[in-house]
């Protein structure tokens, strides 16, 4: 059982490129789509020999194509179809992020990020409970949007990308610390809200961003870690039943994790459970070998590369989200002929590096 | 150019095309727009840029939410036009319509006088109908919660108890849950109703989460839910021994099921309770008496760890624990393992 290197960057090289039809329903989502391809060819050590100079100043430039500028405000957006609606057309903190974490990766210096602007929307975009909204209302200068903590960990990843030390503008980091203890579930894993089902997804990004502003102490996590080891699922004969009475249960399972109790394993929750565990240093404490099974004989796509999100007989397509979680999980076990990954920015070793060197020169 | 999508005429806009030189001559993550998506996304950008809040403004965002329901500001300005044809608007309509006398059809569907319930309704059943054609959309719910809120502002002066949730509400979650017992964001929307309207003490949401997990008693989802229902309000309605009972029984029924055990865990932490009372109906699930496996239970052996732990009988607990990594749940072994150095050092 082996790794299908050569078909995971034909993979990603494919949607770095031109993407079919299908791909319009992803039109929000496209600096996500870049962002998973480019991580995932240079875990892969494949950016630099796949790409020209040129081609990554030129993917550099559409980048920054993105950006939004206002008088207040700077950030990105989410395709060029925003472009030129007005108020229609605010930065988008999912975006702002998925585009910082592509250009250091590019080995951008982000001497062209208005930082001050870009922490300004950031502040404002935090809601009263410590949350942040993915948009603001750009006429009443209100956030607009569903809550959860994926905007808290992207809001804590763009404030640490652009090594922010301001005190003019910063983030409520009491009140962001207190909404993610907010969201732990009687179980122990993290949630959408208030007594909300405790979820592996969810769990990274609450932790995610506790890790970002230096305040993740493995300590209080005892309970969530207990939730965590639990979601890798294992069928042996003293659960025998579970697979006999269990809707959700499935044998080929094994090994692999769910986002929830009693729910099928997926290639994502590999990813979320196990960088939730390498950021209190404890991704140890689960079946490696199994997990690494899981992810080779059961979701990596072996005829188009890439992974697909489960080991469904009718899910046998990869997408860029499955297949960058699926080798990055690889990555954190120490999977040969994969760079390390950076738990806390989910960025190579390489890009990190790279990246705390021009911040380095800068101070 | 004449430009219709559906009933309504557009024909009087200058569309804004979807080029960008900024970045057409790179070609990186380029979608092969569809002419029907670059038509459409052309007048749709037309509109939001002249802030257009109309009825075709209203079906040019559904038209677009079909396309590419993550779109993030979509849903802000159909919040938008919503507001205004049925708040400020509402009564412009009216008067505007009355002075014509001959409304065209074309350009309002609905007729004169379309007052803002109707409005409003028409909205609701229209997020009903969206959420079922996106199960996992995460916008749809939240925008739902818009205008749940605007209804109540507009239609019933601000006081949210004359919003018949029975009606409204548990319809079309019974929809969805029917699909897919353990949609998050469903769920998510019902704690939202309980948070929203008080409804801590209603018997109607115990007796959801019964009927669903005599269904499926493995359904997290309902388990957590119940939890809220139970222990998330300002008083309990709810006979705490009665509940221990019942979560007692769910798991004499499928003791290898993980939700009941931790259901049972939670109240025990929630409620402050000593977990050493446990102890008695844990032994029925380590084959104590009989070496009966079929009746084994991984979380009883966890369990009884804990009680060992808070005990202070540390070998009984590294026992427990080693037996779970050696014998039980070996693909947690090093977990366990390090559950055996902490119980025995401590």
């Amino acid at each position: 059982m082996s790794l299908h290197t050569k078909k995971h960057i034909a993979y990603f090289k494919r949607c770095l490129g031109v993407l079919p039809t299908s791909f319009e329903s992803e039109d929000s989502n496209k600096l996500a789509v870049l962002y998973f391809s480019l991580t995932g060819l240079d875990l892969l050590g494949a950016l630099q020999s796949s790409f020209s100079e040129k081609d990554r100043a030129d993917f550099i430039r559409w980048i920054y194509a993105h950006a939004v500028e206002t008088d207040k405000y700077y950030g990105f957006r989410g395709s060029m179809v925003y472009k030129d609606t007005g108020v229609y057309d605010p930065p988008n903190l999912g975006a702002t992020c998925f585009a910082l974490q592509s250009l250091i990766t590019l080995g951008d210096s982000l001497d062209g990020v208005r930082k001050k602007k870009l922490m300004r929307y950031v502040v404002d975009c935090q809601r009263k409970d410590g949350s942040f909204a993915p948009i603001l209302d750009l006429v009443t200068g209100l956030p607009f949007g569903e809550e959860d903590s994926r905007y808290c960990m992207i809001a804590a990843t763009i404030r640490k990308v652009v090594n922010w030390q301001g005190t003019e503008y910063d983030i409520d980091i009491d009140r962001l610390c207190e909404y993610v203890r907010s969201i732990k579930a009687f179980d122990g894993g993290l949630s959408m809200g208030r007594m909300c089902e405790s979820h592996a997804g969810l769990t990274f990004c609450g932790l995610d961003s506790l890790k970002l502003v230096a305040r993740l102490d493995r300590r209080d996590w005892k309970d969530t870690i207990d939730f965590l080891v639990h979601r890798q699922v294992s069928y042996n004969k003293y659960n025998q039943r579970e697979l006999e009475e269990n809707p959700y249960g499935d044998a080929e399972d094994n090994g692999g994790f769910n986002g929830r109790l009693n729910k099928y394993a997926d290639t994502c929750y590999v990813f979320w459970t196990i960088n939730s565990l390498a950021l209190l240093d404890e991704e140890r404490l689960i079946g490696v070998n199994e997990a690494k099974d899981f992810l080779l004989t059961q979701t990596q796509n072996e005829m188009m590369g890439g992974f697909n999100k489960t080991n469904d007989s009718d899910d046998n397509y990869p997408d860029p989200l499955h297949s960058f979680l699926g080798l990055a999980t690889l990555s954190i076990l120490g999977f040969d002929g994969l760079d390390g990954l950076n738990s806390e920015l989910v960025i190579t070793e390489r890009a990190y590096k790279k990246w705390a060197e021009i911040r380095s020169d800068k101070e | 150019m004449s430009q219709k999508f559906g009933d309504y005429d557009y024909s009087d806009l200058e569309p804004l095309p979807l080029d960008s030189p900024e970045t057409d001559d790179i070609i990186l993550c380029r979608i092969m727009y569809s002419e029907e998506y670059k038509t459409l996304m052309s007048y749709m950008r037309a509109l939001m840029a002249k802030n257009e809040l109309s009825e075709r403004a209203l079906y040019m965002t559904e038209l677009v939410i079909g396309k590419v329901a993550a779109h993030y500001t979509v849903w802000e300005y159909r919040y938008k036009i919503v507001k205004e044809l049925a708040g400020e608007g509402a009564a412009d309509n009216a008067a505007e319509n009355a002075a014509d006398n001959a409304p065209d059809g074309l350009q309002d569907s609905q007729g004169p006088g379309v007052s803002p319930s109707t409005i409003l309704q028409r909205e609701l059943s229209w997020c009903g109908r969206i959420a079922l054609e996106n199960e996992k959309n995460y916008q749809i719910w939240h925008y739902r919660q818009l205008i749940i809120g605007l209804m109540i502002d507009l239609l019933y002066g601000g006081d949210s108890s004359s919003y018949d949730i029975e009606k409204e509400e548990y319809p079309i979650i019974s929809k969805m849950i029917k699909d897919d017992e353990k949609n998050y964001h469903v769920w998510s929307h019902r704690r939202w109703l309980v948070e929203t309207f008080k409804l801590h003490s209603s018997k109607e949401e115990l007796r959801f989460t019964e009927e669903l997990l005599i269904q499926d008693v493995r359904n997290n989802s309902a388990w957590n839910h119940r939890f809220f229902v139970i222990f998330g309000g300002k008083t309990m309605n709810r006979d705490l021994d009665e509940e221990i009972e019942f979560v007692k029984l769910q798991i004499e029924k499928s003791p290898t099921n993980p939700s009941s055990w931790n259901y049972l865990r939670g109240i025990y932490k929630k409620m402050g309770l000593n977990i050493g009372e446990l102890k008695g109906f844990v032994d029925k699930f380590i084959g104590k008496e009989k070496e009966k496996e079929d009746n084994l239970s991984v979380q009883a052996f966890e369990l009884l760890g804990e009680i060992y732990e808070i005990e202070n009988e540390k070998r009984k607990a590294g026992e427990v624990y080693e037996l779970l990594g050696k014998k039980l749940d070996v693909i947690r072994v090093n977990y366990w393992e390090q559950r055996r150095l902490l119980a025995e050092s401590n």
